[in-house]
């Protein structure tokens, strides 16, 4: 190998290096994240507290506040951060428009519209606390059916009129706007209590996760996550357009396929468990992509990384913001969300 | 190392694009493909890698059928350069590393990285190898996704209009640049090209195709004035230059146009 080669290997692996570096920094923030998370609040601990509770070792109150209360709700911050990130990057790439993602394609307000009809239908309330058990899990089931009736209409048309890639970003506005409108029916006929409850469906907070939404959301993810690494050559040959990718070997239209189903379960899964939370699954990539470029083995890692430290900051801000009120985490993501796409969006990348 | 082509058809629906389409050509030609808009080429060059799948017809890369093939297994003998192709945010040495995905399962090897390497050399890009492709010229960028083709280790390269958005200084390279490759490697490069000229003077065979049929296969004597008015409908004379042939479109440009300006 000539010396010129030799430097190429040196400095590519520099940049592999950088790359793989921007991970670990991420992976840090979302560790120390969760712990400041487990200690603002109303009722403050010190950091000794925290660790002490999470080793089992703290006094009653700080042992039921930790177990019971802040750690579901960081726990659900770094599961429903990572899936709505990677959701958001696999939707991107395969959609082929930096538009992407579980919230612009509608797959939130069908949820949501999902959700709204259950209250509505089943006459009672699925406000927190107000609900019975089985209220809430069929709620959240039909937030579910809401959110993979949008996704399988979206893929419908795209097998049936062989719509473009890029113009399923419009078929999912659409189906945004009809989604919207269903709810905002429903909601005009529905009573007070049922209004509450669906408007409270629209904007996601994390307190309403316990354990069984977390394994719920975990159990989606896991599979969904080792699928998209699996893939990550396949994504960067798409990055490429579709004929290049074809050419390289991949079967382009199955990869889209599973990718599409694959992000949008992520997504209905967690918009079923925590209601809407915007901007997160559109911004993680985009900061992501500033730092480490297009190649999706670290593209994706570091997109569900980034969603969790986004949500994990959220939340925390949410709590303390309006202190003792705590302002639900997707009114703060879309208020954080906006501005800082804008931003990005105006500055070019070039990430080599 | 031959590549056979054996009566291809293809249909979009009920219209014909390629009707029985068949060649043979020898490790280290270049085979330039001529035709007007619309008469195949592109389809022709798809049915081949069976990005398209064609109705009929047989491809052989040293003897052995790709129908069987799985997209992946294809891609390990064919490079293909689209027409079209989107940038992304990579470095020149990744967005080539790319070519590898047909060979590897996910982790990159050693070995992966000495073709990378080697191909970087041979495209004269170890400078450009560190950068973002997002900052490289055009024709920079073409030699980048030749590189990437040619780290797949192909038998066969297609490539679609490889130099149409290149100004004459890198039109030029990156043919010459294909010549010295085809013939380096010993591969067969099937090359979709507007500019006859260029296909002259860089092409050793040349298939001329009209809606989707075969109006002639050879050396440079099939270029003649006949076959390329049957081709494009357009009267052409046939000069040398420099031993090379050229081919000159008749009249001036000029005396055929309506005036302008019409003064009674």
């Amino acid at each position: 190998m000539s010396g010129n080669a030799a430097g190429i290997a040196t400095g590519y692996g520099a940049l592999l290096g950088h790359k793989a570096a921007v991970a670990g920094v991420l992976l840090a923030a979302v560790v120390l994240l969760a712990l400041a998370a487990l200690a603002v609040g109303s009722y403050p601990l010190s950091p000794g507290d925290v660790l002490a509770a999470l080793a089992g070792r703290a006094d009653g109150v700080t042992a039921h506040i930790i177990g019971n209360i802040r750690l579901p709700r960081a726990v659900a911050a770094v599961v429903a951060g990572a899936s709505l990130g990677i959701a958001g990057a696999v939707m991107q790439n395969v959609i082929r428009n930096p538009l992407a993602s579980p919230f612009t394609l509608g797959v939130s307000q069908g949820a949501a519209f999902g959700a709204a009809l259950a209250i509505v239908s089943l006459g009672g309330s699925a406000a927190k606390g107000l609900a019975t058990t089985m209220q809430a899990w069929l709620t959240a089931l039909s937030a579910f059916a809401g959110a993979l009736a949008t996704v399988a209409a979206i893929l419908m048309l795209s097998a049936l009129r062989r719509l473009a890639p890029a113009t399923l970003i419009l078929a999912g506005v659409a189906m945004s706007a009809l989604f919207g409108a269903a709810t905002m029916f429903l909601q005009y006929f529905s009573t007070d209590s049922q209004l509450a409850a669906t408007v409270f469906w629209t904007f996601g907070d994390l307190g309403r996760a316990g354990w069984r939404d977390i394994l719920l959301m975990t159990a989606a993810l896991a599979p969904a996550l080792a699928y998209f690494l699996w893939n990550s050559w396949g994504y960067n040959a798409l990055e490429w357009g579709d004929e290049t990718a074809g050419g390289l070997g991949v079967s382009v239209g199955r990869l889209r396929l599973g990718s599409l189903a694959a992000s949008a379960l992520v997504a209905a899964v967690t918009v079923a468990c925590l209601g809407v939370i915007g901007f997160v699954g559109l911004v993680a990539p985009h900061i992501m992509r500033f730092f480490v470029g297009d190649d999706h083995r670290f593209l994706l890692p570091c997109s569900a990384l980034c969603g969790s430290m986004l949500l994990l900051a959220a939340d925390i801000l949410s709590r303390l913001l309006l202190a003792p009120v705590v302002v639900p985490v997707g009114i703060v993501t879309t208020f954080a969300g906006a501005p800082l796409l804008l931003y990005l969006l105006m500055k070019g990348r070039k990430v080599p | 190392m031959t590549l056979e082509i054996e009566g291809i058809r293809f249909s979009y629906g009920r219209t014909p694009v390629l009707r029985q389409v068949s060649l043979r050509a020898e490790p280290g030609q270049l085979v330039a493909i001529l035709g007007e808009n619309g008469s195949g080429k592109s389809t022709l060059l798809r049915a081949i890698h069976r990005l398209l799948v064609p109705q009929g017809g047989t491809v052989l890369v040293e003897g052995r059928a790709v129908d069987r093939m799985s997209p992946r297994q294809i891609a390990r003998l064919m490079g293909y350069l689209p027409q079209k192709s989107s940038e992304a945010s990579f470095s020149v040495f990744d967005a080539v590393l790319l070519g590898r995905a047909p060979h590897l399962q996910w982790g990159v090897s050693d070995r992966d990285r000495e073709v990378v390497l080697r191909v970087l050399a041979l495209l004269g890009l170890e400078a450009q190898a560190l950068r973002s492709v997002l900052e490289l010229s055009g024709g920079e960028v073409q030699k980048v996704f030749i590189a990437r083709a040619l780290a797949q280790e192909p038998k066969v390269l297609l490539l679609d209009e490889p130099i149409n958005h290149l100004d004459v200084k890198n039109q030029i390279d990156v043919m010459g640049l294909l010549r010295r490759v085809t013939a380096e490697l010993s591969i067969v490069s099937l090359v979709v090209l507007h500019d006859i000229n260029n296909a002259l003077r860089f092409a050793d065979r040349f298939l001329l195709i009209k809606s989707g049929e075969i109006v002639a296969f050879g050396g440079q004597e099939v270029v003649t004035p006949a076959n390329v008015r049957t081709l494009y409908n357009l009267d052409v004379t046939v000069a040398r230059v420099d031993g090379i042939p050229v081919v000159v479109p008749r009249g001036n440009g000029k005396a055929d146009a309506p005036p302008a300006i019409r003064i009674e």
